[in-house]
């Protein structure tokens, strides 16, 4: 049986299971459901658009990029912010791949991940500074949204990642 | 599923590159700088690369007379691999691009400075106790950079990793040129020295008796070989069993004078990562394997071939 793509369900479960290990059943139903709440409000918000932003994520690597697959929860984050993930047929959660195939797929926008030593800048700068990737819409166009470390994996923060992916994909 | 691109392609993309303007554009840019920015210089850097470690373990073999001497045996590796983990989980790339090949340069240098100075000073500089110094000192090193892993950033402990399993996917042309003055370097000192290597198998002794300082010789080649592997290690991280391997089968074909190993090796060790590195990209697209599994896992099965055919 293939493992489901992920989805924002896959962090509203984990809320739930807390709430029910620490015995607070209630007050994390309730804050699953907000959170459902807002993100619907918020979806109804975005303009229905028949090409979705082609996003690539970039959490490190220079001979080789680390990046979230469909199992990874960047790609329930990029979707419901109204973009598609150019990895999102890469069965694993996050994966090492080439660097051919980004350069195939053409992504109009890039998520840094941030964390550690090698800071956002240096990784924009590596990328920017690349002569394989010049002609990439995302490096012409400088289109880079940041997100921390836990704006990228399952957590509270991801409703808030989610609307800023949403403004960087939809720039008006 | 790789990109895959038709040869016509390719060698238009090539062409348009060497001579602009001589065939037309029919292609998007996005193939064009695969083609040319990505998997020309890839190649390119896996030939030199290959070609670097092969020399290096024919050298390394005469010398320290030992069928198991590799690029990686001095303890060169271990001080690239600890400068790596030093930007990669504690400075950052403060240079830019280049700040993990100059930490990896300059971690091999200075473990090859330790390994020559420790041998020169409790004068073990014959063949096995200078390997033996190597080995000792690499432990210690690799022990440096255990710790330098443990303090680091543990979300981006994967980073070292990777970097360790190597793979030649960093290459762009603007860094080509230091790998391949390196190997025109050290391997044209290895090259005219050939000779001398041919009578270092002969043992020490005999060496001496026919006019070479078997001793400091040993020491030259250490050191040519370590800028060698530095150079390589710095681009390509740890690329294993080609130094071990190639010379090998080199000499198993053409026997052991190294007027021919040599250049044999180096041509031989520049085809067999590329091929490895193809093997890499496609067995399953578009993850990207690295080249040090490839590369491991083919020579250790030659390895247990060739261990048979010596019993036997």
């Amino acid at each position: 049986m293939d493992r489901p793509k992920s989805s924002m369900d896959d962090m509203y479960v984990d809320l739930l299971s807390l709430g029910t290990i620490f015995g607070v059943g209630d007050k994390a139903e309730a804050l699953v459901a907000g959170y459902k709440q807002e993100l619907a409000e918020f979806s109804a918000t975005l303009p229905a658009s028949e090409t979705p932003p082609k996003v690539f994520v970039y959490d490190s690597g220079e001979d080789k990029p680390f990046t979230a697959g469909r199992y990874g929860i960047p790609t329930a984050l990029i979707e419901a912010a109204g973009g598609i993930n150019i990895t999102d047929d890469v069965a694993s959660s996050w994966v090492e791949i080439g660097w051919e195939p980004v350069i195939e797929r053409n992504p109009d926008v890039i998520v840094i991940v941030n964390y550690g030593d090698v800071t956002a800048e240096q990784k924009i700068a590596f990328i920017k500074h690349n002569a394989a990737f010049k002609d990439m819409p995302a490096v012409l166009n400088d289109r880079f949204v940041v997100l921390e470390y836990v704006e990228a994996t399952p957590g509270p923060r991801n409703i808030a990642a989610i609307k800023r992916l949403a403004a960087a994909f939809h720039p008006q | 599923m790789p990109s895959a691109i038709p040869l016509d392609i390719v060698w238009s993309v090539v062409v348009n590159h060497l001579a602009p303007g001589s065939v037309e554009v029919t292609r998007s840019a996005g193939r064009d700088n695969i083609v040319w920015e990505v998997r020309l210089p890839r190649v390119i850097l896996g030939a030199i690369i290959g070609a670097s470690l092969a020399v290096v373990g024919a050298a390394l073999q005469s010398v320290t007379r030992n069928q198991l001497a590799d690029p990686h045996l001095l303890g060169i590796s271990s001080g690239a691999a600890l400068g790596a983990i030093v930007v990669l989980l504690h400075t950052g790339m403060f240079l830019g691009l280049v700040t993990v090949p100059i930490f990896a340069f300059g971690g091999a240098l200075l473990t090859t400075a330790v390994v020559v100075g420790v041998a020169n000073l409790s004068n073990a500089t014959n063949a096995s106790r200078s390997v033996l110094t190597g080995v000792a000192v690499s432990f210690v090193v690799t022990s440096l950079g255990s710790p330098g892993i443990f303090l680091g950033d543990p979300r981006a402990a994967h980073t070292v990793i990777f970097w360790m399993l190597g793979g030649p996917g960093l290459a762009q042309w603007a860094q080509l040129p230091y790998p391949l003055l390196a190997l025109a370097a050290c391997g044209a000192y290895l090259m005219v020295n050939a000779r001398s290597l041919n009578a270092m198998t002969l043992g020490d002794e005999s060496a001496t008796t026919l006019g070479i300082p078997a001793g400091r010789f040993r020491i030259m080649v250490f050191i040519a070989c370590a800028l060698l592997t530095g150079a390589a290690v710095a681009f390509s991280g740890i690329v294993s069993f080609v130094g071990l391997m190639i010379p090998h089968l080199v000499r198993m074909v053409v026997g052991g004078d190294y007027r021919r190993v040599l250049p044999l090796s180096g041509l031989v060790g520049a085809i067999f990562p590329v091929l490895a590195d193809i093997a890499a990209r496609v067995i399953v697209p578009p993850q990207d394997i690295p080249l040090g599994v490839i590369t491991g896992l083919v020579g250790g099965v030659f390895f247990i071939v060739l261990m048979r055919r010596n019993v036997g």
